[in-house]
């Protein structure tokens, strides 16, 4: 057995299996079965199939970089997959609902806030996992246990406790049910009810993958179920570096010499205002034309509540 | 529960793609709505339109761009995907008042000085919301399907839909309808006091108080269409409404006359920075807002100018 690994037989299959001492939650990898390991407690499970294959998840992520600005005309031919891996990570998904009163010069309000609230159950212990916080899952595809599934890649234990992210749920709802209230009124706020119900854990996929373009090692991150792109770091030829840098210069330049020119007629708000404008408009173009690497991701919009008038007003 | 257990259809015994969030799940081969759990909604759907006329509007939407018209023949459509997504729509009756604040500022002989000016009003009315009726979900156009359902009339019920002939995955509702009364809610009270901010251009509230009252509420299935499609290698995404085949969001290329467009833009910006606080310094508008705003357009557009897509949204 190795190190830091403990043996655990399956209540419902009877498998033999290992997880870490840390696991705070197992799921049994040939039959789906979930439970707390402290209390023996069955959890509700589910997870998001990976859609996309290796072979795919490279072309997604290709693809991706080839329509951004700057990247070199070879990348294509030159850009060489070096590793790539499959990370199935837990997520415990909990539906949360809070209200908040307020009193302000004797006249009374309450407010409801409810949402979803969803939080990596484990660390995969590497660079991605800043990336898993806040994450939204694929509208699309959710499944039971499929051992085919779970085998297709790391499939990481939940070491966060229940407890724990039960807390982080609480604490989350209560803020906004807060600053909802705060938002909305100028006296003192107060919390009503909160009530966190736990949905389920679930494992979602993710490709991490690596490239050489030209000696240079870069990473990129993709949702294995979506689809969507959501890191990826690429080269940047030197000519487009070379056209950002003439071009800040340019705009610096113009902000700098219109505020001179109508500082001479005499007011110095002029010169301020040149400079600080074409600072500001250069900076965007400077960042990137200064960075080692260039870094980006898609960006999907969640779905969220749309209003309309009916009658009345 | 295992990857053994199959949920089959009460109706016409299809498997059903049940997962344990599921609250209603319709089979896609008979249109029966299959409940798991306590309540019940009312189901209607906005039918798709054919994946050949999908399509054809993707197209007909390309050709139709005046940038896009330009290299039509390079574009290749390599994903077309289509689903129902359940949609909650809801009346909601909204009664409430509230007192809100704006600082002005004024200039009186050489100085300037704010002031706070107090409003308030009461409203009693009914609203319509939406929402999507999935957990944490994202998608590319699924804001603006939201949208679009909500000021959609029509809407049929479930048996109108050819189901054997439609062929769509329908995705499950996830919330139950407790759920969706204390969503649709939460969702009145927040959307009635930004769209007070808004309309009376407060800054803030020192009071707004929102009941809300959920009159009715349905479950809408409405048909999202995802393309994917490339160009010069490089991908990109396109949604479009299947039931008016409206485009809800597509992402285009940014193209070399785009680019310089923005960096003069930008540079326009920063001479604007310049000028307009000299001359204004003369009249009475405070001139570190206009150097401000000058400052956020010109990083606005130079970051655009090198951006990799430019988004069309339904509006
Ligand atoms: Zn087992
Ligand atoms: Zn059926």
């Amino acid at each position: 057995m190795e190190v830091g690994f403990k043996q655990v037989t399956c209540p419902s299959c009877n498998a033999l299996l290992k997880a870490p001492h840390a696991a705070s939650v197992i799921v049994c990898p040939y039959c789906g079965y979930t439970f707390e390991v402290r209390s023996g407690r069955r959890l509700a499970y589910y997870m998001f199939p990976t859609y996309v294959d290796s072979p795919a998840a490279w072309r997604i992520v290709m693809q991706f970089i080839v329509r951004r600005y700057g990247v070199p005309e070879d990348f294509m031919v030159e850009a060489n997959p070096r590793f790539s891996e499959l990370h199935l990570v837990p997520y415990y998904v909990f539906r949360c609902r809070a209200s908040s009163h307020c009193v302000r010069s004797g006249r009374g309000a309450s407010y409801l806030e409810t949402a979803d609230y969803s939080v990596p159950a484990a660390r995969t212990g590497r660079w991605i996992d800043s990336h898993l916080d806040g994450f939204s899952f694929s509208v699309r595809g959710r499944s039971f246990f499929d051992p085919r599934q779970a085998q297709r890649g790391r499939f990481h234990m939940p070491t966060v406790r229940y407890e724990e992210a039960h807390r982080a749920a609480h604490r989350f709802i209560e803020e906004r049910a807060l600053s909802e209230a705060r938002e909305s009124c100028g006296g003192a706020a107060r919390l009503g009810s909160v009530e966190v119900d736990f949905v389920g854990l679930a494992h979602y996929p993710f490709w991490l993958m690596e490239y050489v373009y030209r000696g240079g090692v870069y990473r990129a991150l993709l949702d294995a179920s979506g689809g969507k792109v959501l890191y990826v770091e690429y080269p940047l030829r030197a000519g487009a570096r070379a056209m950002m840098l003439a071009a800040s210069a340019a705009i610096i330049g113009l902000g700098i010499a219109s505020g001179l020119a109508v500082s001479a007629t005499g007011s110095p708000l002029g010169l301020i205002g040149g400079v600080t404008t074409s600072v500001a408009a250069a900076l965007p173009l400077l960042a990137k034309a200064l960075a080692s690497k260039s870094r980006g991701a898609e960006t999907i919009s969640r779905g969220g509540a749309r209003y309309r008038w009916v009658k009345g007003g | 529960m295992t990857s053994e257990t199959v949920f089959k259809c009460s109706n016409c015994g299809a498997p059903l793609n049940y997962t344990p969030e599921t609250i209603a799940c319709v089979c896609e081969y008979c249109g029966t709505v299959n409940w798991f759990g306590e309540g019940r909604f009312e189901v209607f759907v906005l039918p798709t339109r054919a994946r050949s006329e999908v399509i054809n509007a993707f197209w007909g939407r390309m050709k139709s761009d005046p940038d896009m018209r330009r290299v039509y023949q390079e574009i290749e459509l390599i994903e077309v995907q289509g689903f129902y997504v359940p949609i909650l729509v809801g009346e909601v009756w909204v009664r409430g008042e509230w007192i809100g604040y704006k600082v002005v500022t004024e200039k009186k002989g050489k100085s300037y000085t704010t002031r706070t000016v107090r409003k308030s009003g009461s409203f009693n009315s009914a609203v319509r919301l939406a929402i999507e009726a999935r957990r944490s979900a994202a998608e590319y156009g699924l804001p603006e399907l939201v949208e679009q359902v909500r000021s959609v009339q029509s809407a049929h019920p479930l048996s109108s839909v050819d189901w054997r002939a439609v062929k769509l995955p329908v995705l499950n509702t996830e919330v139950s309808p407790e759920e969706a009364v204390d969503m649709l809610k939460d969702a009145a009270e927040d959307s009635m006091r930004q769209s007070i901010r808004a309309s009376q251009g407060l800054d803030g509230f020192d009071y707004y108080r929102c009941d809300a009252e959920v009159r009715k509420y349905w479950i809408l299935l409405a048909p999202l269409w995802c393309l994917v499609y490339k160009y010069r290698g490089g991908m990109f995404r396109a949604s479009i409404s299947g039931y008016n085949l409206q485009t809800l969001r597509v992402s285009e290329p940014v193209f070399l006359g785009h680019r310089i467009v923005y960096l003069i833009g930008s540079a326009l910006a920063s001479i604007a920075g310049a000028v307009i606080p000299a001359l204004a310094s003369s009249e009475s508008e405070f001139p570190i807002g206009v150097i401000f705003l000058a400052a956020a357009v010109g990083a606005y557009l130079s970051s655009k100018a090198v951006s990799d897509v430019r988004e069309e949204v339904w509006k």
